[in-house]
C-alpha cells in the first residue's frame, strides 16, 4: 500500500459560538509519521480546532481533504473515528466506573450479534496499552483507582486499539501531570509517531512540543499566523508569535 | 514472555471486575445475608411469617414491582431518575378499562393505553435529553399529569367488568404457576443478560458513567437515555394493564407509592444517583427486601400506615453505608 504525503488537509476553518468567533481560519496538514504541534494563546482558537477534526463540533466553513485527496465531512465523532482519526481529549473522556479495558474501547467493543465480545476485549486492550507504556496497568482496574499517567495512557491505548486510526488527536497530553509521568507520554506519543501515525497535539508546554513536535502551527485569535518546522526554529521565534510580536498578526495592529 | 503479560492472568482480574460490578457482587451477597437474617428472625418471632402461603403472597404481590425495577435499574445505572411511574400504571390501567367498557377489543385497549403510557415516557426521554431539563422536576411533572389524566378520565366512576382473556393477563397459571411469576423472571433474566453483555448495556454504563466522554466517543447519549425511559414506561404501561386485570377493575389508585417503593428498591439493590452503578440481580433482590421488611412490619402488629416511615429509615442506612463507604476508601486513599 502507498503511504500518502498527507493523510488530512485542513483548510480554512471556521467556527462561531453565537457572536463570538473562536476560529476564524485554521489550516493544517498531517502527515503520517509526523507530530504537529498547535500551540497559542489561551482563546487562540486551537481547542475549537481540534474539536472540528475530532468531529465534536460542525464546522461553519472550511475544506477537509481525505487521505486519497478527495473532501469529507465530519460532523459526528463517528464520522472521524471512521475516517481514522482518533481523539485523545484534555478531559481524557474516561468513564470513572469502568474497567481500564472498559475505556479503552469505551462506545466502540467489539461485538458479535450485539454481545460484547470481553475476552477479545480484554486481550486486546492489553496488546494496546503494551504499546503505549512499559509499566503494568491492570485491566481490570476501575480507572478512577489509577494515577493521571496511567490514566493518560489509557486514554492513549485507544488511538492504537484498532489498526484502522492513522491520526491521533491529543488535547493538552502532559497538563496536570508529573514530571516523571509526562515523560512516559511524551515517550509513548513519539512511539505513536514511529508507527507511521500522524499525531497533532495541543500544549501550553514549549519544552514538551520542542521535545516531540516535527511541525509547529501558531494560532493567535482564530487564525494560523506561523507554521515552522522544529529543526529551524526557536522557542523564542515560537513564543513571538503566539504573543503577536512577530508575524502577521491581527488585522487591527496592521492597518 | 516480558513484554506480554499472559493473557490468561489479565482475563481472571477483568473478570472479577466484570462480575462483581456488572452481574453480582458484594452488595448481592450481602443483601442475600440481610434476606436470610430477616427471614430467621422472623421465624422466630412468629413462625408462621415463613408459612408458604405468606411468603407466596409477598411474592405474588412484589412480582411487577420487580419487573419495573430491571426499567429503573437501566435508567438509574444511565445517571436517569422517574417519578412517573405511579400515574403510568395507573393511567394505562384506566385508558384500557375504559376502552374495554366502551367495547373495544381488548387487544386494541391494551394496546392503545400502553402506547399513551409511551408517550409519556417519550415526553421524559425528550425533555431530559433534547431539552436537557431536570429528571426529576420533569418526571415529578409527569406524574402529576399522567395521574390527573388517570383521575379525571374516570371522573371517580372506576370501569370494571373486563373480558376473560384481559383478566388472564394477571391471573392465569402456567404449568400451575401464577403467570405474575414468568414476568418478574422474565424481566430479570433479560434484563440481566442485557446490562452486563450487550452493547446497550455497556453503553448505558458508558453514559452514566461520563455522558460527555460518552458522545465523544460516538455513543448515541440521547438514544441510550430515550430508550431506558420509553421501556420503563412501557413496563409500567404493562404493570398497569397486569394491576387492572388483577383487580378486574381499572382505578385512578391502582398503583400508590410503587415509584417510590421501587427507585428505594433499586438504591438498596446497589444503584447510584450518581449514575454509572447497579446491576440488576440486585435491584431485583432489593424488591425481595422491602417486600419481606414491610410484611414482617404488618405480622409484627405495626400499624400499615408506618411502612413508608420504616422504608424511609431503610434507604437512609443504605445510602448512609455507602457514603460512609466511600469516605472510608478516600482516607485510605490519603494514607
Amino acid at each position: 500500500m502507498k503511504i500518502p504525503e498527507v493523510l488530512f488537509s485542513f483548510r480554512n476553518m471556521r467556527k462561531s459560538f453565537g457572536s463570538v468567533e473562536a476560529l476564524r481560519d485554521g489550516s493544517i496538514d498531517i502527515r503520517p509519521g509526523y507530530c504537529h504541534a498547535i500551540v497559542g494563546d489561551n482563546g487562540a482558537g486551537k481547542s475549537t480546532f481540534l474539536k472540528l477534526i475530532a468531529g465534536a463540533e460542525v464546522p461553519d466553513g472550511g475544506t477537509e481533504i481525505g487521505p486519497n485527496g478527495q473532501e469529507v465531512r465530519i460532523t459526528s465523532p463517528q464520522d472521524a473515528m471512521e475516517l481514522g482519526i482518533a481523539t485523545v481529549y484534555q478531559n481524557l473522556a474516561l468513564a470513572e466506573n469502568r474497567s481500564v479495558a472498559e475505556n479503552v474501547f469505551l462506545g466502540n467493543e467489539p461485538r458479535r450479534f450485539g454481545m460484547i465480545r470481553r475476552r477479545e476485549m480484554e486481550e486486546r486492550a492489553a496488546v494496546a496499552l503494551r504499546k503505549i507504556t512499559t509499566r503494568d496497568i491492570p485491566i481490570g482496574a476501575l480507572v478512577s483507582n489509577l494515577s493521571g499517567g496511567q490514566r493518560q495512557a489509557v486514554a492513549l491505548s485507544r488511538a492504537v486499539v484498532d489498526e484502522t486510526k492513522t491520526v491521533v488527536l491529543l488535547d493538552e497530553p502532559t497538563a496536570a501531570l508529573g514530571i516523571q509521568e509526562s515523560r512516559h507520554v511524551l515517550d509513548a506519543i513519539r512511539g505513536l509517531r514511529d508507527t507511521g501515525m500522524g499525531v497533532v497535539m495541543i500544549s501550553h508546554s514549549l519544552a514538551h512540543v520542542f521535545e516531540v513536535a516535527d511541525d509547529i502551527t501558531v494560532f493567535r485569535a482564530g487564525r494560523v499566523t506561523a507554521f515552522l518546522q522544529r529543526a529551524e526554529t526557536t522557542p523564542d521565534e515560537v513564543v513571538s508569535y503566539i504573543t503577536g510580536l512577530a508575524g502577521a498578526g491581527d488585522t487591527e495592529e496592521d492597518s | 514472555m516480558t513484554a506480554l503479560v499472559a493473557p490468561a492472568q489479565l482475563d481472571v482480574t477483568g473478570r472479577r471486575s466484570f462480575v462483581t460490578r456488572m452481574i453480582f457482587g458484594p452488595r448481592e451477597a450481602v443483601l442475600i445475608g440481610l434476606i436470610v437474617v430477616l427471614m430467621i428472625i422472623m421465624w422466630f418471632i412468629e413462625p408462621r411469617f415463613l408459612a408458604l402461603a405468606n411468603l407466596r403472597a409477598i411474592l405474588i404481590g412484589s412480582a411487577m414491582e420487580m419487573v419495573l425495577v430491571v426499567g429503573v435499574v437501566f435508567l438509574m445505572v444511565g445517571k436517569m431518575f422517574d417519578l412517573s411511574l405511579d400515574g403510568v400504571i395507573n393511567m394505562v390501567g384506566v385508558v384500557a378499562g375504559l376502552l374495554m367498557v366502551g367495547g373495544v377489543p381488548w387487544p386494541i385497549a391494551c394496546a392503545a393505553a400502553l402506547a399513551a403510557g409511551a408517550g409519556i415516557g417519550l415526553i421524559n426521554g425528550i425533555c431530559t435529553t433534547t431539552l436537557n431539563m431536570n429528571p426529576l422536576m420533569t418526571t415529578l411533572a409527569t406524574w402529576w399529569i399522567a395521574r390527573g389524566i388517570a383521575f379525571g378520565l374516570t371522573q371517580g366512576i372506576s370501569p370494571y367488568g373486563f373480558p376473560q382473556q384481559f383478566v388472564d393477563i394477571g391471573y392465569s397459571r402456567l404449568a400451575g404457576i401464577p403467570i405474575v411469576y414468568y414476568y418478574a423472571l422474565a424481566a430479570l433474566v433479560i434484563g440481566a443478560l442485557v446490562l452486563a453483555f450487550t452493547k446497550y448495556g455497556y453503553d448505558t454504563f458508558a453514559v452514566g458513567g461520563n455522558r460527555l466522554a460518552s458522545r465523544l466517543r460516538g455513543i448515541p447519549t440521547r438514544r441510550v437515555t430515550m430508550t431506558a425511559f420509553l421501556v420503563l414506561a412501557l413496563l409500567a404501561g404493562f404493570t398497569g394493564l397486569v394491576y387492572a386485570a388483577r383487580l378486574n377493575a381499572a382505578t385512578p389508585q391502582a398503583a400508590v407509592n410503587v415509584n417510590l417503593r421501587v427507585i428505594a428498591a433499586a438504591v438498596i439493590g446497589g444503584c447510584a444517583l450518581a449514575g454509572g452503578r447497579g446491576t440488576v440481580i440486585g435491584g431485583v433482590l432489593g424488591v425481595l427486601f422491602v417486600s419481606l421488611l414491610l410484611s414482617s412490619t404488618l405480622v409484627l402488629g405495626i400499624d400499615g400506615v408506618w411502612q413508608y416511615t420504616i422504608l424511609g429509615g431503610v434507604i437512609l442506612v443504605a445510602v448512609g453505608a455507602d457514603a460512609l463507604a466511600a469516605k472510608v476508601r478516600g482516607q485510605e486513599d490519603l494514607e
